[in-house]
């Protein structure tokens, strides 16, 4: 994730740990789509889908830890996340093509 | 007229959007004098537990994402709820110190630093009473009452709270301890 998200913040710390948090971003999809296909299916089609889409990912409570300690301005508190669940219901839209070759 | 139904059923899922995140357990431990003096009197008179002399302690949250009741992010709003589950208070090693003489604690998110919470005026986030949770030793835990914290912290990041305690007296030579609260997380952003 870290080559589309940009982090700017003066605290490196910081900066460092949402790096980490980031660098390693798997997650689980599922997608529903309708559209319509035009052209033939013996050369070439062209489709315009449109859905929703579901993803669910959970991130490291060690790391998340890493960001709040980060941000964390009194030496007398710490802090200790458990595992975070990140879900979601949103919009997706494909378009494409396809080239039949037998 | 029936494709516009036929549209808006395709529409509807839409409308449905979000997008949220969800911990169950965050853990903010936060120690009382800071460090390893012993800044509570000892056999400290029932009612409030004042900290170095103020009626108040303040816990800072930081400047943490999302630890603000709504973000901005793009084209939407994410709002965020902070839950205490419960709270405890666990004295820090030394001698011939315990709780068994305390029979009640309850947790305040008090207004200001000079409130006294047994006066009303406080939000109560979390109790211990010794006849229902058995009596404490060298740790006290409060059972939360499940409100959101996040309305209680402040533009600073700050969330001012307040101990008071029923018993006859509280641990006999002066001590500290480590206050931690177990929160739930939610942030949460719906589409459109």
């Amino acid at each position: 994730m870290n080559k589309f998200v940009t982090i700017n913040d003066p605290n490196t710390a910081y900066v460092n740990a949402m790096r980490s948090l980031l660098s390693k971003t798997t997650y689980k999809f599922a997608t529903a789509q309708i559209g319509l296909e035009f052209g033939s299916q013996r050369r070439f089609s062209f489709y315009v889908r449109g859905g929703v889409t579901y993803f669910e990912n959970t991130l490291s409570g060690a790391e998340i830890t890493a960001v709040a300690q980060s941000k964390n301005p009194d030496p007398n508190n710490t802090y200790s996340f458990g595992d975070t669940k990140v879900s979601g219901i949103l919009p997706c839209a494909s378009l494409g093509f396809n080239i039949f070759v037998y | 007229m029936r494709n516009l139904k036929v549209i808006s059923l395709l529409l509807l899922p839409l409308f449905g959007c979000f997008a949220q995140l969800e911990n169950s357990s965050v853990t903010l431990s936060h120690n009382l004098c800071g460090g390893t003096t012993t800044c509570m009197p000892g056999s400290m008179p029932p009612g409030v537990m004042q900290v170095t002399g103020l009626n108040t302690f303040s816990v800072n949250f930081g400047d943490q994402p999302l630890l603000q009741p709504s973000t901005s992010v793009g084209p939407t709003t994410v709002t965020t709820s902070l839950i205490l589950n419960d709270a405890a208070m666990q004295l820090q090693a030394s001698t011939g110190n315990n709780f068994n003489n305390i029979t009640g604690v309850s947790l305040w998110a008090a207004p200001t630093s000079s409130t006294d919470c047994t006066g009303g005026g406080c939000t109560l986030l979390a109790d211990y009473d010794s006849a229902r949770d058995g009596v404490a030793d060298q740790r006290i835990v409060l059972r939360g009452h499940s409100v959101d914290l996040i309305s209680y912290i402040s533009a600073s990041h700050t969330l001012d709270l307040q101990f008071t305690a029923t018993g006859t007296s509280g641990p006999t030579n002066a001590w500290n301890a480590d206050v931690s609260m177990d929160m739930g997380l939610i942030a949460r952003a719906n589409f459109p």
